[in-house]
């Protein structure tokens, strides 16, 4: 560029320029904002109002007149408030007179907005300063709206409390309450408006005064009170939406019910919810608790069901002074799936209107059944895991004696069906255990007596252990399973050997039971007694037998197990026949008898070459049971000498045509008899399959861990075995140390509570 | 496959040969396609840094819009910063016609929707239609010859119209709002096409005759849109130049012998516009309707003042018309403005650059301001009868970043001679004193944008400084300018010594 001739033209001053003064154009400007207040602009331009604005800003006087305007703004509001005939005894008229003010403050605020519009875009907003409606709020708010706050504040609350006194709601009343509040969300403060700040808290804080000192709960019966505080409810909150906006009438809402249907209800909803679920009421439920969509409240309800139902299950006694424990527990496990099914029907009616993704647990382990699960089945399956859990020792045992009473016997096809029917509510109940494991124990050796036994039918032993496969998982059947699958090898193979040795067998049924050693629940591997004598009928049998078993599985090795084996003999009694059922041992000394009269203890040992103790407990039993002893003995004593004497007894007799000779306390299969059964066998047993599944865990966590807390892999572990049984501190710290022993982990040495792994 | 003058015209575009593309773009090549490479003949000119070039293809109608690939493309891609520069100038004037807003504000008058005030003056109506259609009496004048001949004869005191029998409603709406400049092309009912085509006749309408007479054959969609598409730019130039006609006879002619005492003022108008420049008065017969996109005007009307009250009175037929006035200046600035207002015309003058920006800033008109900013910067001759310091002092006055920024560089390239001008210390003091609207305090803005286009003036960065700092070779130095930067950094810091300014690196 070329600046030859610089500066050639003066930028052309503005003709108005030369006389201006500041205070003369303020002197009209105040003149026109007098007529605005008074609402008689008519006469004014706007043109030549804006005119005087641009003219101060252009001059350099933007901030000045901003400041005069401000003062002036002010000085206007005072004057109209001394005019104000305020009486605030009278509440309703006091807001009228504000509104009206508020009103007519705002329109004048409006119009001198506009008409300094240049010093807002100008002046106020480059400098970031409020703009002149701003400007003229906040001189309001400081003017007047804060000065009388509490007055404002206070005939508002009066006025509202007056009308909830009344019950009623009153149109015009509503309006101002609606332009109060209206005035006081205009106004700003600190980021956020007089409304926000200081009215609302005020406002829920009085309410909740009001209706915590003039509601009494005592006046009305239980019922009548969950009615009045309904009506309560529906009349403030139409009353509230018609002066506020919905954020503040939810948290007026919020107040209300945790004033009247908190700390007023309290006690009278224990009171309803048990009433509502002792008359299966269940529309009373409902009602209760669609009465706050509080979710604290909701689960307040659903605690109280909780707590009713489980104070009803704990009213069941359980009578120990019945000697038997079956009988017991039958009656125990009927009652409680009674119950089950009964608050299980009432509260699946119940609408919670929550999604409850509680028992996540149950989902993963019952890929079935638990889809249709709703929360509110739930909320009944944990109080029913809880009270099972409180009875930790007896419910996986009762469970079982009732599922064992259900399944013997059961033959024919309508028995089936009821049955079925039976277990499948019962399986509803032994889900809900959280010692499963215990329950797999108890059930293994009940299911491995039926079905030595005989006692029950295949299919439906079967069919159930399908639904514990369903509910339960793969985990805690896989020996259940084991154990029918050898039930049904053996009927393959006794059919074989039927139509193989057919000649051999002759007039003897026998019905040959493999059974693979880890499925069944027999801890101790068969004595070998390889040198028993049998007779050679029996002898010739066995043999048979193992060759036929080894030709075709000649990789495995069959042993004989005595204890488990089972005779019946059909003998003609002087007076009856009777098939006697009895063990091997049993079995091979009455077989004795058939060609000799009598013998002593020494000739029974020599040919049969039992065992001296077992012959000796034999022997004792069949000579001296209380029922009838099928053998005689010389001399009559209860202790066995080498010398004793023994024939059969020709003169026995029982009214039933089947009797069973009844074995020594050594024999390892559970009788059916409930005092026999060792309950406390199981439980040590289980407790020792705990310690090794927490090993087990326990290395899985730590191999991938290397290092950790103790209480953080309490944690892990528990985490991991928790679909089998609850992780006891007594478990953990057993497998722990067995862990240290053998020196898997190894603790920190600084400090303990450390564990590292070993790799 | 391509035409072989438009390669030869991409071809002259590249090595710069401007008699030889004035000649292939005479033979009617369209300039605005590409070659197999995607490039446009301006993009080619632009990459390879021949201004004059770029200067022809923009006046012979290429198109550079940034907002679009090919007008980015063309603005990076620019060798030097004076051909981006053209382009970015030539970016401003044609978005004035791209979005057309005077259009889009007359279209939005057609409907009532948030009017400020009620501003139709003529109502038409015909047996059978449900409602009424109601206008503007002088938009109908100045867009139809025929239109303009009833009002002026026939309908001069008509306030409401029986339009003949036989007339639908239909085909008069689709025409007034063809006169309001609202596309309405595609919802024009098959049917109505003759009908339409007669009338647009008798309304000298020919452009929408014409495109009826077109359409009414097509069925292709395609085809149909393309014609569209290319009409609604005729009509809206139609409407430009009719709308200029007007402006200058019926508006700009009369402002010396309109009385605005006088009864029989036509009722073609409701406001009058008074201005001083300083000697004489002129009063511009207006339309509150077209002055409204102003924002001042919008608010006068807001309120109850005087202005709202004479103008509601008039309407119902009861005294004289408005009259208000603008601040003094010279009239062809208000000329200038009411052509602006009217149909967005933007030429701007530079002797009247400074006051259309005080007119449009006392209007809060910003796209005014804009545009005579823009005219003040892009002008060669402003410079030679104003101070640069004259540029920054109005500059801040109109809150213009703009003009102040364009000050700096100005000084900046210059600085040897600047910094003997006295008035560069008192530029520089005046700006300390101001309010600094950025955010940065203790930073004075104008010594800022001159240090910064410094280091652009020899296109260096501050790390090339540090780096150059720590060169010894004499020619690498002397090649890359910085020595030279040193030298006027220096001379400029002097300044600021004197001043006793702080000076921040």
């Amino acid at each position: 560029m070329v600046h030859t001739k610089k500066a050639k033209i003066l930028i052309p001053t503005r003709t108005e320029d030369v006389n201006f003064s500041f205070e003369e154009t303020w002197g009209l400007l105040a003149k026109a904002i007098d007529a605005v207040y008074m609402e008689r602009y008519g006469p004014f331009t706007f043109e030549s109002i804006y005119r005087l604005v641009y003219m101060t800003v252009v001059n350099e006087k933007a901030s000045d007149l901003y400041t005069k305007l401000k003062v002036y703004v002010g000085t206007k509001l005072e004057s109209q408030v001394k005019d104000l005939k305020l009486d605030w005894s009278r509440g309703m008229e006091s807001l009228k007179i504000v509104v009206d003010l508020w009103d007519s403050q705002n329109l004048a605020f409006d119009l001198i907005s506009d008409l300094f519009l240049y010093l807002d875009k100008v002046y106020c907003k480059p400098n970031r300063y409020p703009e002149v409606f701003e400007l003229c709020l906040q001189v309001f708010k400081d003017g007047f709206v804060l000065p009388f706050k509490i007055q404002i504040f206070n005939a508002f609350i009066e006025t509202i409390n007056e009308s909830r006194r009344m019950k009623s709601i009153n149109e015009g009343d509503a309006q101002i309450w609606h332009q109060i509040a209206r005035m006081m969300q205009m106004l700003e403060e600190d980021y956020d408006t007089v409304f926000n700040n200081q009215f609302e808290p005020f406002f829920l804080d009085e309410t909740e005064k009001f209706y915590d000192e003039s509601f009494d709960p005592n006046q009305y019966p239980p019922i009548g009170c969950l009615e009045e505080v309904k009506r309560l409810k529906d009349i403030e909150y139409k009353r509230d939406l018609k002066f506020l906006d919905s954020d503040t009438t939810s948290k007026l809402t919020t107040v209300l019910e945790k004033v009247l249907i908190w700390k007023k209800l309290g006690s009278v909803l224990l009171l309803l919810v048990n009433e509502a679920l002792k008359n299966d009421d269940f529309l009373l439920l409902q009602e209760l608790f669609d009465l706050s969509s509080n979710e604290q409240y909701k689960q307040g309800i659903i605690d109280s069901i909780k707590k009713y139902i489980l104070q009803d299950l704990q009213g069941k006694k359980i009578d120990a002074t019945i000697r038997k424990k079956v009988s017991i527990a039958i009656e125990w496990v009927s009652f409680t799936i009674e119950k089950l099914d009964h608050y299980t029907n009432i509260l699946r009616r119940l609408d919670f209107g929550m999604d409850k993704t509680e028992n996540n647990e149950d989902v993963s382990n019952n890929s079935n059944h638990s889809k249709g699960l709703i929360p509110n089945v739930s909320v009944v399956n944990e109080v029913f895991a809880s009270y099972l859990d409180q009875n930790k020792r007896r419910a996986p045992e009762f469970i079982c004696f009732y599922l064992d009473s259900r399944l013997k016997w059961t033959q024919q096809k309508k028995e089936i069906q009821s049955a079925k029917e039976d277990l499948e509510r019962c399986v509803k109940l032994f889900k809900l255990l959280s010692d499963k494991d215990l329950f797999e124990a108890f059930y293994r050796q009940q299911l491995s007596r039926r079905l030595l036994h005989q006692r029950s039918s295949i299919d439906i032993e079967r069919w159930l252990i399908k639904r514990i496969k369903e509910e339960m998982g793969v985990f805690f059947t896989s020996k259940l399973e084991g154990m029918l699958r050898d039930i049904a090898t053996s009927n393959d193979l006794s059919n074989n050997f039927k139509n193989a040795y057919a000649d051999d067998i002759g007039n003897i049924e026998y019905i040959p039971q493999i059974l693979t050693i880890t499925s069944w629940p027999f801890s101790n591997s068969p004595a070998l007694e390889e040198d028993i004598i049998f007779p050679s009928q029996l002898q010739q049998l066995k043999l048979d037998f193992e060759a036929l078993y080894s030709k075709k599985y000649n990789q495995r090795s069959l042993k004989w197990d005595y204890q488990l084996s089972l005779v019946e003999i059909g003998y003609q009694f002087e007076k009856s026949y009777h098939e006697l059922s009895m063990s091997v041992y049993g079995a091979l000394i009455l077989l004795l008898f058939e060609d000799r009269s009598s013998l002593t203890t020494e000739m029974i040992e020599d040919l049969t070459h039992i065992p001296k103790q077992e012959l000796h407990n034999q022997l004792l039993h069949m000579a001296s049971s209380p029922k009838g002893n099928i053998l005689n003995k010389l001399p009559a004593s209860s202790a066995i000498s080498p010398l004793d004497i023994f024939s059969i007894n020709e003169s026995f007799s029982v009214p039933t045509r089947k009797y069973k000779v009844l074995t020594g306390p050594s024999m390892n299969i559970p009788s059916s008899s409930s005092s026999r059964t060792e309950p406390h066998n199981v439980i040590d047993n289980v407790e020792k399959d705990r310690i090794a599944e927490c090993n087990a865990a326990i290395v899985r966590i730590m191999k991938q861990n290397k290092e950790m807390g103790f209480e953080e892999l309490y944690k892990d572990a528990e985490a991991s075995t928790a679909k089998r049984f609850a992780l006891t501190d007594r478990i953990f710290k057993k497998s722990v140390k067995s862990l240290l022993d053998k020196e898997y982990l190894r603790k920190e040495i600084s400090d303990s509570h450390i564990l590292h792994y070993i790799p | 496959m391509y035409n072989k003058n438009f390669l030869e015209l991409c071809y002259a575009c590249r090595i710069g040969d401007v008699e030889n593309a004035d000649r292939l773009i005479s033979t009617g090549v369209n300039i605005n396609t590409v070659d197999e490479f995607d490039n446009s003949p301006l993009f080619l000119a632009s990459l390879c840094g021949h201004k004059e070039m770029v200067q022809l293809l923009l006046e012979r109608g290429a198109i550079c819009d940034r907002d679009r690939y090919e007008g980015a493309r063309c603005i990076y891609g620019a060798l030097t910063d004076s051909i981006r520069d053209i382009l970015l100038a030539y970016d401003v004037s044609k978005a004035v016609d791209v979005n057309q807003p005077f259009a889009t504000h007359i279209s939005s008058l057609f409907k009532d929707e948030n009017v400020v005030v009620d501003t139709k003056d003529i109502e038409f109506t015909s047996e059978g239609w449900p409602t009424p259609i109601r206008a503007n009496r002088f938009l109908l004048f100045a867009r139809s010859e025929y239109l303009s001949r009833r009002l002026k004869n026939e309908w001069v005191d008509d306030d409401e119209v029986i339009v003949a029998d036989g007339m639908s409603r239909d085909v008069f709406e689709v025409l007034m709002k063809y006169i309001y400049l609202i596309p309405v092309l595609h919802e024009i009912n098959p049917n109505n096409y003759n009908a339409l085509i007669d009338n647009a006749r008798i309304f000298d309408l020919p452009i929408l005759a014409s495109f009826l007479e077109k359409v009414k054959h097509m069925t292709d969609p395609t085809e149909k849109s393309t014609l569209m598409t290319k009409y609604q730019y005729k009509f809206t130039e139609a409407a430009r130049k009719k709308l200029r006609i007007f402006v200058q006879a019926h508006i700009l002619a009369k402002c010396e012998t309109v009385n605005t005492e006088s009864e029989d003022i036509e009722n073609l108008y409701d406001i009058m516009l008074q201005v001083s420049n300083g000697q004489t008065r002129r009063t511009y017969p207006c339309h509150l309707v077209m002055l409204m996109r102003a924002e001042y005007f919008k608010k006068m009307f807001t309120d109850s003042f005087q202005e709202r009250l004479i103008y509601e009175q008039r309407g119902k037929g009861k005294g004289s018309i408005l009259v208000t006035t603008l601040p003094n200046c010279q009239f062809e600035t208000v000329e200038l403005l009411i052509r602006y207002l009217y149909y967005d015309n933007s030429d701007i003058s530079w002797e009247n650059a400074v006051e259309v920006l005080r007119l449009a800033d006392y209007l809060l008109e910003d796209r005014l301001k804009a545009m005579a900013a823009t005219t003040i910067i892009q002008s060669e001759e402003f410079l030679q009868h104003y101070s640069i310091f004259d540029v920054l002092y109005i500059g801040w006055e109109t809150r213009m970043e703009k003009l102040e920024q364009y000050a700096a560089k100005i000084i900046a390239q210059d600085i040897s001679q600047y910094a003997a001008d006295t008035e560069l210390k008192r530029a520089i003091k005046k700006s300390s004193e101001r309010i600094s609207t950025r955010q940065e305090k203790d930073t004075v803005e104008l010594v800022d944008d001159i240090k910064y286009y410094l280091l652009e003036k020899y296109a260096l960065e501050p790390d090339d400084v540090e780096f150059y700092l720590e060169e010894t070779d004499p020619v690498t130095l002397a090649n890359s300018g910085v020595l030279e930067y040193q030298r006027e950094l220096n001379l400029f810091d002097g300044i600021l010594e004197e001043l006793q300014l702080k000076t921040q690196r």
